[in-house]
């Protein structure tokens, strides 16, 4: 085993800072009871002490920022580093408050060694908005120790060599013990591990003991594992209200490029996306983006979210926004996409070749190129349903039934399935029309002149919509062919032009 | 030879001008121009039209008294054929009524690549229009927009986006704007045919008046017979009279 653990020291400040836009260099701190816990390289220059209290730290330098210390908000980002540093390996482990451990054995080789490996982890930690110092040990303890004094090195020996002059303060024990230590003069680990078991025992407690056999390794320390999530959700608490769409879409595009990398690592495509945007009063808005396809490019989740952002209503002044991945599924790109058609020859469609001259037309046409960077199907519907809604787009089928207005429906086009057409058997013989008017419209069977029928239409028995009808083909004054049908009691109703 | 420096170069810049018609693609000159239209299934039709047929990419305006009159007759066969040869979807923007689909799979026109959109107001339509144009995803567009808020300048952007996205647009309107000026390619006026068939088998037909057309001049009294076209199915068998169809 070989663990490379990372510390952040600024790890709440730098959580607190990450939420506001470009700020990060302005003089600040993090507060905790009152005390300055954490300091920034603006506020250490202005000499800003840990542990003096907010009224001393504000009488030295009047503009300075302050945070109050988060820790949920310090733990939630603690397990999203630690999902993002499961790319480098499965064995990561967190270490709260501030620190992660990586078991980095198996992944040496896959990225070159190392110095390679701990250089990629360090960017990729700096790009989240956190400094680090590292330390790579046999033991988790030894690794967390050394890089919490930041020492930087790789210990591949037994630790204990590589522990000397390690002061004490940058273990694990209880500030009680390190204080009756102190007392007795011992403030470094090579001292204490030094003395003979027995007596430190008596005098300090198991713990103690039991601290230093996992830190040297004489006794193994397992660790639990983290699991990486199937469920994407972050968010953004903003530490000052925003107004407007527009000052909205800063904090989107970080959600959206963060969903971008944890699909990308998973090879996964996203189908649904919820974005919930809270508001300082009043209930929180919750707007959903769908895909007809899984997709995972960040530059189409903005675009479609923008789309739904226009639309909505939001509040005037927002104070944190999260996003939720749902219906994640494996991400596939297909050959259709990338040219937004497949070469499908009429044959393959396996058209009935019901009229002779269908053949010719297609004949006539061999399948046309779309125009260079044509979208497919599913980006246009995604883009008119985040603009229009779900139910503004909608499929087209045709069903299996005798009543004419049973013979259709309609469908969100996000569900677009791979239907085959049915071939309705129910019209067979009959024709017709090409408009359908939903719902029927009465009218008066006078102004038409009758040219064929009646086709008597009786079924539906078996449910509540029984109908009873004659249609004829009939023709209005204006001379458009019209379908008009009688019912029982006489009244007539227009359904349809033939058009 | 004299050969005037720049005029080969000039030549050759006029010719990706959008919207620029050159003597040499005027219709009955058709001999050397490659017709790449989309069949419209009347002959009578394509022969008229510059690209013998209807445009590939570009805006049609179709202009009728009543809806029904016969227009989706009329595009039925074009839109049967790219419906079977093209991937690519066919959509319908707010129509007034219902594209039936028995009888859509009826006239070959597949029911699966039918896209129908319902905007809201005008802004949206117009909004949907040209992205439906613009991304290039559809084959075919047929729309219907609100007559009274429609202006010049949202047809043009209209016509050009259809361009862009080798998409035939067909966009509906009713009579009273053929007098207005438009900047769509190709302007029909439907009229109902005056000698209306009687017959039950009969499906009737369409006189057209070209109100404006690419590489021509305008053209009236073109006669549509549905019933004459062959590439259509067959029309039904006469139905004996009060021969009830109970399921």
């Amino acid at each position: 085993m070989l663990w490379l653990a990372l510390h952040f020291p600024m790890f709440g400040l730098e959580e607190r800072l990450d939420t506001l836009d470009g700020s990060a260099t302005e003089p600040a701190v993090l507060v905790e009871d009152n005390r300055v816990v954490q300091v920034n390289e603006g506020a250490q220059q202005a000499e800003i002490a840990l542990g003096s209290t907010l009224a001393t730290a504000n009488s030295i330098l009047p503009a300075l920022n302050h945070f109050n210390r988060d820790p949920a908000a310090e733990h939630e980002r603690l397990s999203r580093l630690a999902q993002m540093a499961y790319r480098y390996t499965p064995r990561v482990s967190p270490a709260p408050p501030d620190a992660l451990l990586l078991e980095v054995r198996g992944s040496l080789r896959l990225f070159g060694g190392m110095k390679a490996l701990v250089d990629k982890v360090a960017a990729d930690c700096r790009r989240c908005g956190h400094e680090q110092s590292w330390a790579v040990a046999t033991t988790p303890l030894a690794a967390l120790m050394l890089a919490r004094a930041g020492m930087g090195i790789v210990v591949e020996q037994p630790v204990r060599t590589a522990l000397n002059g390690v002061p004490l303060v940058h273990g694990d024990l209880p500030p009680k013990d390190l204080e009756r230590l102190a007392n007795m003069g011992i403030t470094r680990i090579d001292e204490l591990l030094g003395l003979p078991g027995r007596e430190l025992g008596k005098r300090f407690g198991p713990v103690l003991l039991d601290y230093l056999a996992r830190l040297t390794g004489d006794k193994a320390d397992p660790r639990a594992f983290i699991e990486p999530s199937e469920q994407f959700h972050s968010s953004i608490h903003l530490l000052e209200p925003v107004r407007g769409k527009d000052a909205l879409l800063f904090p989107m595009r970080k959600l959206a490029a963060e969903l971008a990398r944890w699909l990308a690592r998973r090879h996964f495509g996203v189908r649904v996306l919820t974005w919930t945007v809270k508001p300082l009063t009043g209930p929180e808005v919750v707007l959903s983006v769908e895909f007809a396809n899984p997709r995972r490019d960040d530059q189409s989740f903005l675009t479609l979210s923008r789309l739904k952002l226009d639309g909505a209503d939001m509040p005037g002044e927002v104070m944190s926004v999260s996003l939720r991945a749902d219906f994640v599924a494996p991400f596939s790109t297909d050959l259709a996409d990338l040219w937004g058609v497949t070469e499908h020859s009429f044959h393959a469609r396996g058209y009935p070749s019901r009229s002779p001259a269908e053949g010719s037309h297609a004949r006539g046409y061999p399948s046309r190129s779309p125009a260079k960077g044509s979208a497919t199907h599913a980006e246009l519907v995604d883009l008119l349903a985040a603009k229009l809604g779900n139910d503004a787009v909608r499929d087209l089928r045709a069903l299996d039934d005798h009543r004419p207005e049973y013979a259709w429906r309609t469908e969100q086009a996000h569900c677009r399935k791979a239907v085959r057409a049915i071939e309705s058997g129910a019209a067979m013989g009959h024709s017709r029309p090409l408009w359908l008017l939903d719902p029927p419209k009465p009218v008066d069977a006078g102004l038409f002149e009758l040219v064929s029928g009646p086709e008597r239409i009786e079924t539906g028995w078996w449910n509540s919509r029984h109908l009873v009808r004659d249609y004829y083909v009939a023709l209005s004054k204006h001379g458009a062919r019209c379908w008009l049908y009688r019912e029982q009691n006489e009244n007539w109703f227009l359904h349809g032009y033939f058009s | 030879m004299l050969q005037i420096p720049g005029i080969r170069a000039t030549q050759s810049r006029l010719g990706t001008v959008p919207n620029l018609w050159r003597a040499s693609e005027l219709a009955g000159l058709h001999g050397g121009i490659k017709a790449d239209g989309i069949e419209s299934g009347f002959p009578a039709l394509d022969e008229a039209l510059f690209d013998r047929g209807w445009p590939q990419g570009g805006l049609v305006e179709l202009l009728l008294d009543e809806p029904g009159v016969g227009e989706l007759s009329l595009l039925g066969p074009a839109l049967a054929s790219i419906s079977t040869s093209e991937e690519r979807l066919i959509a319908w923007i707010a129509p007034p009524f219902v594209p039936y689909p028995p009888a859509l799979g009826a006239a070959g026109i597949d029911v699966s690549k039918v896209l129908m959109v319902h905007p809201d107001n005008h802004a949206d339509a117009l909004w949907t229009f040209e992205q439906v144009l613009k991304t290039g995803a559809c084959s075919a567009l047929l729309g219907w927009l609100a007559e009274r808020e429609l202006k010049f300048t949202e047809i043009r952007r209209l016509q050009f986006a259809a361009r862009q996205g080798r998409t035939w647009a067909s966009l509906f309107r009713p009579a009273t704007a053929a007098a207005n000026a438009s900047p769509a390619e190709l302007r029909l006026r439907l009229w109902p045919r005056q000698r209306v068939s009687r017959s039950a088998t009969r499906r009737g037909g369409l006189r057209l008046d070209l109100v404006k057309r690419r590489g021509g001049w305008p053209l009236s009294g073109i006669e549509i017979d549905f019933d004459a076209d062959s590439s259509l199915p067959r029309p039904a068998p006469p139905i004996p009279d009060g021969r009830p169809c109970s399921g």
